[in-house]
């Protein structure tokens, strides 16, 4: 398995910079267009859902978890303590229209969103 | 770097000797345009050295060139050879601001570098091709065999369809054409009512054309792939991801800044 990890200031004029390396890191675990344009849509909504919680000038971490046929996608950022992605709107409903696996944590290190995308059985 | 032509001693000489020579002359006179091209070719070197730190970018090696000795040209014609300055760093700033303005002017930012725009035409129909006979969408890995590129290639090529969208998306999303009339559709509409989120969906999604409605409710209700949506739809798959980003980007907006009253229920 290998591991990506960017870190970059938690503001949402960085998040293209995720978005830049998703379709070769998605490509990379041989995922099909439309899963890596799923993946796309994915990592801005989980972002979304993640940068109103972000500490001033803190730092959103976002780490590629690849493996053959699976990617894994986390986007942290510290945050308060009792802080919850909001999971009522429209990006919470996208994640997980979006993710094969979607789960949040809040720690004492933060806030994070992970979403797991699968490569279906490439049949035929 | 002895083929800057200013580091050997000799050469350097002989530069000089030409720049006081050229300085001495009147300008528009036969003898001071053969010093000044003599100068240039003398320095083209360093032009070529400079430009080709640029050519990852896409942009052909003799247009760079080219566009860097304008810059030689200038630094020629303002050298002044009694500050002490060698030429090679006294010229270097102009050329390297020549060649960085032509990337600016040509809009490189919005410039789709040409072999990526032509690999992006036959990926589009390679897209559509494999998704029919493979009846799923392809890998980046099976679309690089097909065009006969390297999956990098590919990848650049899908980063830049991204980046630079050539379609009209406005005109195709207004399009109210009697296209889709599929009967998921309505059935979507009254899905929409039982779902959770709807109070803050519902008229979010009423402020957006038809078309990216659709779309949008045929991905994240029906759960259908982008594919699926196209053949639905009637569009490129292509199509359907720009429009479902944008979508959702319009959405998001309207989401956290409304410009409908919010529906009670």
């Amino acid at each position: 398995m290998n591991e990506v990890e960017l870190r970059l200031p938690a503001d949402p004029a960085f998040v293209s910079l995720v978005r830049a390396v998703t379709t070769a890191l998605g490509a990379r675990c041989d995922l099909t267009l439309d899963q890596i344009d799923d993946l796309h849509l994915a990592v801005d909504e989980a972002c979304a859902l993640l940068l109103p919680h972000a500490e001033v000038d803190s730092t959103l971490t976002a780490r590629f978890l690849l493996d053959v046929g699976r990617i894994e996608f986390r986007a942290s950022v510290p945050a308060a303590a009792g802080a919850r992605p909001d999971r009522s709107g429209l990006s919470w409903a996208v994640l997980s229209a979006l993710s094969d696996e979607l789960r949040t944590s809040a720690d004492g290190n933060g806030l994070s969103v992970t979403v797991v995308k699968r490569r279906v059985a490439l049949a035929p | 770097m002895s083929q800057h032509g200013t580091r050997d001693p000799a050469a350097r000489a002989e530069a000089s000797r030409l720049f006081v020579e050229m300085r001495a002359l009147p300008e528009g006179s036969e003898r001071h345009r053969r010093v000044r091209d003599q100068l240039a070719e003398m320095h083209l070197p360093l032009v070529e050295y400079l430009a080709r730190r640029f050519t990852g970018r896409n942009e052909p090696f003799p247009d760079l060139v080219q566009v860097g000795a304008i810059g030689l040209l200038k630094s020629i014609d303002r050298f002044e050879p009694e500050r002490g300055l060698e030429f090679s760093t006294y010229a270097t700033p102009t050329i390297l601001g020549e060649i960085k303005r032509h990337f600016r002017d040509t809009g490189w930012l919005l410039h789709v570098p040409r072999r990526a725009q032509e690999l992006q035409a036959r990926l589009a129909t390679a897209r559509g091709e494999l998704s029919q006979e493979l009846r799923r969408a392809p890998t980046v890995a099976e679309l690089a065999v097909r065009l006969e590129v390297s999956q990098d290639e590919v990848i650049e090529a899908l980063d830049v369809s991204r980046a630079y969208s050539g379609v009209p998306l406005d005109a195709l999303a207004e399009t109210d054409s009697a296209a889709v009339d599929n009967p998921l559709l309505s059935e979507l509409d009254e899905q929409l009512d039982r779902v959770e989120q709807r109070a803050v969906l519902r008229p979010a999604l009423d402020t957006l054309p038809r078309r990216e409605r659709e779309v949008l409710m045929l991905r994240f209700l029906a759960g259908k792939s982008q594919t699926e949506i196209a053949e639905i739809v009637g569009v490129s798959q292509m199509q359907v991801s720009r429009l479902i980003s944008r979508s959702l980007g319009k959405l998001r907006e309207e989401l956290s800044h409304p410009t409908t009253a919010p529906d009670p229920t």
